[in-house]
């Protein structure tokens, strides 16, 4: 291990101290203009509903007590309630499959195959739609990026009709993914990526060889293989060769099961995670990307880092109605889950990024696609970032999600005027 | 195309007269004339649509053991290095959704990661590579004997020239570590390895009279046969037959089937299905909560997993092979780990001397006043069940989905639901009472909740109790409505019972493996041959030998229906 990697391993593993950030790729990339990103945050079962709403007053806001440790940033976020997702409340079939897989798509799942995250998505994301937009012509190592922490097969992006983006949610895999190359001494990296090369040639001229081969039907799939072969091989190709300026952070303590950690582990993945977004935002590996906090189905979690006994699951069931005690175990959980927005935020804002910081060019959107009950309306929002004026509260009262994708497409200045199922389209949110 | 159909006609013949399925518990060929012909009776050949599959989680880390020995070490665990599986018909088939990007560098990754371990251990790969500079014979030769088998298909001279050239020793550039026969024989895996030819199920087949139908390759329905039996790569006697185009004989798959149901292998394809037939796949990351079960501790998992494992192939394999002994029998095969779990009234007694089991474990048989089947064993009761608490809609959600093949929506969104600790007074049963008062809820949960409750014997970790956890005298009278058993059943015994003597569970059952085979739920299309699965499963008394023999027997287990 080289002494860089070593000096952010303790950075990362011992407390997270924060790091200095410089671009991996700086104004040459993309001309004079600082690129705009995109930061989809989903969390899981909704709010606390009473404790959830803020109070506006005058360019800021008087945040309630989940909001509360967002405090530093009163004056930067806008909390939008009463957004409602009407394609997947009009679908029948597993709810967290189907307000997972609807949120950002706006479009009827096109197939739910079975509980626990098996469901083919309806369409394009918001975030997909956005990528090629943001990226424009600069080559950008990775169209889109999708982390998860224990997020287990629900995908909230999606490329297109039947191709769901799921996360990655091993801190270590994405690391390597994202970073690995940019790690390994120069000479070993050569040959490493000269011994990927070969085989993904190789597998390239099967995957060609098979298609003539194979029945019309099995095409479809050597497609998708042949054509995700292909971009890991471009991205290996146009990684830069000179060691980057900008950090890498270094994720390698050994993580038991990462597919899914024990409880007790969520906390420390998710802040490595974090870690590796604002990195790979910060290095412009990407533009756009979504985190996924914990699964959207029954997964069992239980916050037991917050000495919560009962499931979490379970509890956002109960809450929101007369168990008083489920309603505060989970506005306790939904605080947590704002400490880590704030955390988050605040690693964005500690980039500089031309004459402001990185969280002044990545619109960052936190929400969960249930709400009270598992219910898909009513849905918590909060943004930040991105330029966008915060201090703010809008209440739009049954006005679709889809408003809010095709408002924010708007701010990135992408010409959209409305996104999803038409049916269930109702333009833009006014005054965002 | 012409060539093809005269086998077809030779094949009607063979199986009208000379082939059949052995009768309850004598697994031998040749005694019933009706056992393997699904489909022959009609005016077509049954062949029914198989999706492309990728290998699941399961079956890769089967199939590398397999194909690379001892190179790698047995303890490696393959599995947990690759992305999570798509379901179809509730069991893994990675058939619906296309690879993205992030799966194949997830399989890139893991396989990397396989491949890296091997380089100390290369003798073990052929002993010719055992030595600082190995000579091109040697490499190629180790090639030409791993290519064939990790393909699952002989390899004509221009693939394997291909592999060749990635297999020679070139000289690496300074500074770099790796060996430079390392490198290529890493070259050599990674390219068999992430080949399609390797992870993927491909069935090419060959064109039928039928343009909707292909006939598959012998090589191809030795695939079938292994991964169904074994959830594991054909083994060499397979192949030796594959070569000569023998497995389109339905007497030839039968002595296979028969061999390799004797087979140790064959206790992990076993275990393979019922894992995800019980949905048991989370148990590696069971967690219980540790005020209620002190003793509760992550290393119990792998003994539950074992138990399960063993109770699996017993009565399978080594028992009398039926479903309804599957779902009733009392014996059990457990590290004393678990065994405070199973309470006081367990009598040691004398394994089968046939029956391979974890080292340290005891034969027990359990209390007959409390356990009956695979439902009342640890492992799917703590699987089905919250961290402190028991799971009755979970339990009874289970029972109806993969005992009766019901598809059951989840709860509506708008819906208050679930309920916390049984607090004094108030059983889960009399919260679940609740279901009942409200139309939205009491539509499913008037199926659910009897079943579940007749389980409620059992605590969250599956030990059996007479009061629930806030002191209320447990109460497990339950029914199974809307089902062939009538009436009520007086707890977890007697409903495991009912559910051991039902045709519909019966029924289900095959469909369940049906489901298994195909990798995707059964359609309309489907009915003939799932009518015969289930005739025969049903004539035989739920035999499950039987009814795997009928489908290897089968015409469509050579046949796929294209689109």
């Amino acid at each position: 291990m080289n002494p860089n990697r070593r000096a952010l391993l303790r950075a990362l593993g011992l407390g997270m101290v924060a790091a200095p950030w410089v671009p991996l790729l700086p104004s040459h990339a993309h001309g004079d203009s600082i690129p705009r990103r995109l930061l989809v945050v989903h969390f899981a079962h909704g709010v606390a509903r009473d404790r959830w709403s803020p109070v506006e007053d005058a360019g800021s806001l008087t945040l309630s007590p989940i909001l509360a440790p967002l405090e530093d940033f009163a004056s930067r976020i806008t909390v939008v309630e009463g957004l409602d997702n009407p394609v997947g409340r009009a679908q029948v079939g597993d709810v967290h499959n189907i307000a997972t897989g609807t949120v950002l798509t706006c479009t009827p799942l096109s197939a739910d195959l079975g509980a626990g995250g098996h469901y083919l998505p309806g369409g394009i994301s918001i975030d997909q739609r956005l990528a090629p937009e943001l990226n424009g012509d600069d080559a950008v190592p990775f169209a889109s990026v999708q982390l998860g922490v224990r997020s287990q097969g629900f995908a909230l992006a999606s490329r297109s009709v039947d191709q769901p983006l799921r996360a990655e949610d091993d801190p270590v895999a994405a690391h390597g993914r994202l970073f690995g190359e940019l790690a390994r001494p120069s000479s070993e990296r050569g040959h490493r990526a000269e011994q990927r090369r070969r085989a993904r040639d190789f597998v390239r001229r099967r995957l060609d060889a098979l298609d003539a081969l194979v029945p019309q039907g099995d095409r479809p799939v050597l497609h998708a293989h042949r054509e995700a072969v292909e971009t890991l091989q471009e991205r290996l190709d146009a990684m830069p060769s000179a060691p980057p300026e900008c950090s890498v952070p270094e994720v390698s303590q050994p993580i038991d099961q990462p597919m899914t950690p024990a409880d007790v582990d969520v906390p420390r993945i998710l802040r490595l995670q974090t870690e590796l977004a604002v990195a790979a935002l910060s290095c412009d590996l990407t533009r756009v990307m979504t985190l996924q906090w914990g699964s959207s189905g029954n997964d069992g979690l239980r916050h037991v880092w917050q000495d919560i006994d009962e499931e979490f699951h379970s509890l956002a069931h109960l809450a929101n109605g007369e168990d008083a005690h489920a309603h505060e175990q989970l506005a306790r959980m939904n605080t947590w889950t704002m400490e880590e927005l704030a955390h988050l935020l605040g690693r964005l804002d500690a980039v500089p990024q031309g004459d402001g910081t990185l969280l002044d060019y990545t619109v960052v959107v936190c929400l969960s696609s249930l709400s009270v009950g598992h219910h898909m309306g009513d849905l918590p929002v909060v943004i930040a970032g991105g330029g966008l004026t915060g201090g703010r509260h809008r209440i739009h009262p049954e006005t679709p999600i889809s408003a809010l994708w095709t408002s924010l497409a708007q701010h990135l200045g992408v010409s959209m005027t409305g996104f999803g199922d038409p049916d269930h389209d109702h333009g833009v949110l006014p005054r965002l | 195309m012409s060539a093809l159909c005269p086998r077809i006609r030779t094949w009607v013949l063979t199986c009208g007269l000379v082939v059949g399925c052995g009768e309850l518990g004598a697994p031998t060929v040749g005694d019933d004339p009706e056992g393997i012909d699904v489909g022959l009776r009609g005016p077509d050949p049954v062949a029914v649509v198989v999706p492309l599959r990728r290998l699941t989680r399961t079956q890769l880390h089967h199939t590398l053991h397999d194909l690379l020995g001892d190179a790698l070490p047995p303890s490696l665990d393959v599995r947990s290095m690759l992305p999570p599986d798509d379901e179809h018909g509730g069991f893994s088939s990675n058939s619906t959704v296309v690879p993205s990007e992030l799966t194949v560098a997830q399989i890139e990754r893991a396989m990397e990661e396989v491949v890296a371990g091997i380089p100390s251990r290369r003798g073990r790969l052929d002993p010719c590579l055992d030595t600082a500079e190995p000579t091109p014979q040697c490499m190629n030769r180790w090639v030409d004997d791993l290519a064939p088998r990790a393909w699952r298909r002989p390899l004509p001279v221009e693939e394997l020239e291909a592999l060749h050239a990635l297999a020679r020793i070139d000289t690496l550039p300074a500074g770099v570590e790796q060996d430079a026969v390392d490198a290529a024989i890493e070259r050599v895996l990674l390219a068999l390895l992430l080949s399609p030819d390797f992870l993927y199920r491909l069935e090419r087949g060959e064109p039928t009279t039928d343009p909707t139908v292909v006939a598959l390759t012998s090589h191809e329905i030795a695939a079938r046969l292994s991964y169904l039996l074994w959830s594991s790569m054909p083994d060499d006697a397979l192949r030796i037959d594959a070569d000569e185009g023998r497995l389109a004989d339905p007497v030839v798959r039968l002595e296979h089937f028969e061999r390799m149901f004797e087979d140790p292998r064959a206790r992990d394809g076993l275990v393979d299905f019922h894992v995800q037939w019980l949905e048991l796949s989370s148990l590696d990351s069971l967690d219980k909560d540790r005020n209620l079960f002190p003793t509760w501790s992550e290393a119990l998992r792998p003994l539950m997993r074992q138990e399960t494992s063993t109770f699996v192939d017993y009565v399978l394999r080594h028992d009398d092979g039926r479903l309804a002994t599957l779902l009733s029998s009392r014996m059990t095969f457990v590290s004393p780990a678990l065994l405070p779990w199973y309470g006081d009234e367990v009598a040691e007694v004398e394994p089968p001397s046939s029956l391979w089991r974890p080292e340290g474990t005891v034969a027990v048989e359990l209390s007959s006043e409390q356990r009956s089947g695979i439902l009342s064993r640890i492992a799917p009761l703590a699987v089905h069940a919250h961290a402190s608490r028991s799971d009755p809609v979970g339990r009874g959600a289970l029972v109806r989905r993969r005992l009766l093949c019901e598809t059951l929506a989840t709860a509506p969104a708008d819906v208050p639901m679930g309920t916390l600790e049984p607090a004094q007074g108030s059983s889960q049963r009399e919260q679940l009472e609740r279901h009942a008062h409200d139309p939205a809820c009491a539509v499913c949960h008037a199926r659910i909740d009897p079943v579940g409750l007749a389980l409620e014997s059992y605590d969250a970790m599956g030990m059996f109790r007479e009061e629930d956890a806030a002191g209320n005298p447990v109460d497990a009278r339950g029914a199974v409505p809307d089902s062939d058993i009538h009436g009520p059943v007086d707890g977890p015994v007697a409903l495991q019972r009912a559910l051991a003597q039902s045709e519909q569970v019966l029924r289900c059952h095959a469909r369940q493996w049906l489901r298994h085979a195909l990798g995707r739920a059964e359609t309309p299309e489907d009915d003939a041959l799932v009518e015969r699965l289930t005739e025969r499963f049903v004539a035989s008394d739920g035999h499950v030998p039987t009814l795997l023999r009928t489908l290897v027997g089968s015409e469509a287990f050579t046949m796929r229906r294209i689109r």
